[in-house]
């Protein structure tokens, strides 16, 4: 395996999980930390295992003063103020490295008694770990101690490092507070970044989240919409079902009282053309019988009874009855002029036997010719025959005997 | 900022995010560092109690990785699982290292991301890892037990595939799956 080694998504996901033996894990190691995809693409997954482990670790309470422990730990393993990143964080990482700001700061320790730097505890000095090592040039100062080249010699070195120590703590005092302001305006300036980058995520985040509630409302709208249609269409639909409905029973029951209405009409007509029609008859009828009865009575008529020749005529009565209507018309012909105070009576012979019935008085003319019209019988009644008696005048209530004619 | 005018009071570090207090870590705050590690402790404790199971080794684990953020405060940018989250990822490869008694090595542990990924508001968090534990339910049994098996137990892939009669192939493709499935929650 080499540097230059294409890694697949496989080699990624087993170094981010550290699922790999050495020395496969450091070679791939070397890999990602030379490509920046790469490396990015192992931030992700373990931003995911991080989510994973958030999810399914249940955290549990650590032995009794642990957290005394590690604050122990600080207060013996000071804090060095970090030079401040810049901006750029990428660009920033080696400064991030403890080790880097202290390579000056050795050679300051130098010069200075051995108790005034080292006594050293957390705040804003940037000071020395303890534990830092030395460098080669203290080791040489302290050789100089040990040998003693003489006094003149060390007290010129004093006033060497008298001056060189004044000169160094007040630079060195210049340095800390300018590294303490530009560390206080570059994590002001972190701070500041974060916070906008979270509020540019937040923004982002409920921009989608707006989006897709406006997407989702949006589509409710539609369907809502679509079924308010829709139930329109099926509300307006049943009103003109309806509609047509009542208008055809309107009509129906229009019809009805229309042919209802032409019925009765028709029944009027009918019966008025049947009226009409029994008038018509009965004065065809009327016409007809006033017709006949005329010529019969005229008295300017001539008549004439056809007889065997040279033989006297002998008197002759002829009587027409409608039973049902109760019309008698009577015509007499050659009848004897009646004695004096004497008349002829017409009777009414009843079919069931009863007492015949007086049908009207007449005289006959010069000629011996004579005519009865009687309508006033009181009922309907059936005739076997007629009969001619002499009566007084005014009629009698019973026929006097003999007949003068009779027929049936 | 007006939130630092008494950095030192407790009550005020109550409710100030991760990266806030990160921040005042920054500056040599040891209370900021005493609010994260009693956020954060007891995560971090249980993710290398359970890859060491050894209560005393997985403290170690705890006190290193939280020395870690006094030392460089600003490597930890978590995104997706919180800086608990990261912080377990941390203990959990730190406790794996201590198993297989190699040095740490890690080039990312002390990497700033390059992103400006930041840490999640508090619901927005918590939905995420609903979302997670709703996923990670659904995965197939087999895909699940991989990931658990990878992510716990502190084995080699070569190791895994022995340890369920595998071949290779199946163990990594299943891890990956897994992951994938978990990765859609975050990038949906």
């Amino acid at each position: 395996m080499n540097a230059n080694r294409q890694l697949d998504e496989d080699d990624l996901v087993l170094y981010a999980m550290r699922l790999l033996a050495e020395p496969e894990h450091a070679e791939i190691a070397a890999v990602v930390a030379a490509d920046p995809a790469a490396r990015q693409r192992v931030l992700e997954l373990r931003s995911t295992l991080a989510a994973y482990a958030d999810a399914v670790v249940e955290p549990q309470p650590l032995p009794a003063g642990s957290l005394d422990r590690l604050l122990a730990r600080i207060q013996s393993e000071p804090k060095a103020l970090e030079v401040p990143a810049p901006l750029d964080l990428q660009a920033s990482q080696a400064s991030l490295d403890v080790q880097a700001p202290l390579t000056a700061q050795a050679a300051l320790d130098l010069t200075t008694p051995s108790t005034s730097v080292q006594a050293s505890k957390p705040g804003p000095a940037l000071v020395a770990p303890r534990s830092r090592p030395s460098s080669s040039l203290g080791v040489a100062t302290g050789a100089g101690w040990a040998t003693g080249l003489g006094w003149a010699i060390a007290a010129l070195l004093a006033v060497g490092v008298g001056l060189s120590l004044k000169q160094s703590a007040s630079l060195r005092d210049a340095v800390t507070s300018r590294e303490t302001k530009l560390a206080a305006l570059s994590s002001d300036a972190e701070t500041l970044r974060r916070e906008r980058d979270a509020l540019r995520s937040n923004i982002s985040s409920q921009e989608q989240k707006l989006a897709t509630s406006s997407t989702e409302l949006a589509a409710t709208q539609n369907q809502a919409a679509a079924l308010k249609n829709e139930a329109e269409n099926a509300r307006s639909s049943a009103a003109n079902l309806k509609a047509d409905l009542s208008g055809e029973k309107a009509r129906a029951s229009a019809e009805q009282a229309r042919a209802a209405a032409a019925e009765q009409e028709r029944n009027r007509l009918a019966g008025t053309l049947a009226a009409q029609a029994d008038q018509l008859a009965a004065l065809q009828s009327s016409t007809s019988n006033a017709e006949v009865l005329a010529t019969l009575t005229d008295p300017t008529a001539l008549r004439v009874v056809l007889t065997k020749p040279k033989s006297k005529p002998a008197p002759v009565g002829r009587a027409a009855y409608i039973a049902s209507k109760g019309s008698l018309v009577f015509l007499g012909s050659n009848l004897e002029q009646p004695k004096a105070n004497k008349v002829y009576e017409l009777w009414l012979l009843p079919a069931d036997g009863s007492s015949p019935i007086a049908a009207g008085t007449f005289l006959p003319d010069a000629q011996g010719n004579a005519h009865l019209v009687y309508n006033r019988f009181p009922r309907a009644v059936a005739a076997k025959g007629f009969a001619i008696t002499f009566e007084n005048p005014g009629g009698a209530n019973t026929p006097s005997l003999p007949l003068i004619l009779a027929g049936s | 900022m007006a939130s630092e005018s008494n950095p030192h009071d407790p009550a005020n570090l109550q409710a100030v995010s991760d990266t806030d207090l990160l921040t005042r870590v920054t500056r040599g705050d040891e209370t900021a560092l005493t609010h994260l590690f009693e956020r954060h402790s007891r995560l971090v404790y249980a993710m290398a109690l359970r890859v060491l199971s050894d209560p005393a080794a997985a403290e170690d684990v705890v006190q290193e990785v939280f020395m870690q953020i006094w030392r460089s405060p600003m490597s930890y940018v978590a995104e997706r699982g919180g800086l608990g989250g990261w912080l377990a990822v941390v203990a959990r490869n730190r406790a794996i290292d201590a198993l297989r008694r190699r040095r740490p090595s890690d080039p990312l542990d002390g990497l700033p991301l390059a992103s400006s990924f930041d840490l999640a508001g508090q619901s927005e968090h918590n939905l995420l890892l609903e979302k997670a534990r709703a996923v990670i339910l659904t995965l197939p049994p087999a895909e699940r037990s991989a990931l658990e098996l990878a992510f716990f137990e502190g084995l080699t892939h070569t190791e895994i595939a022995a340890k369920l009669q595998q071949p290779l192939g199946t163990v990594k493709s299943r891890i990956r799956t897994a992951l994938g499935r978990l990765e859609e929650v975050f990038n949906p």
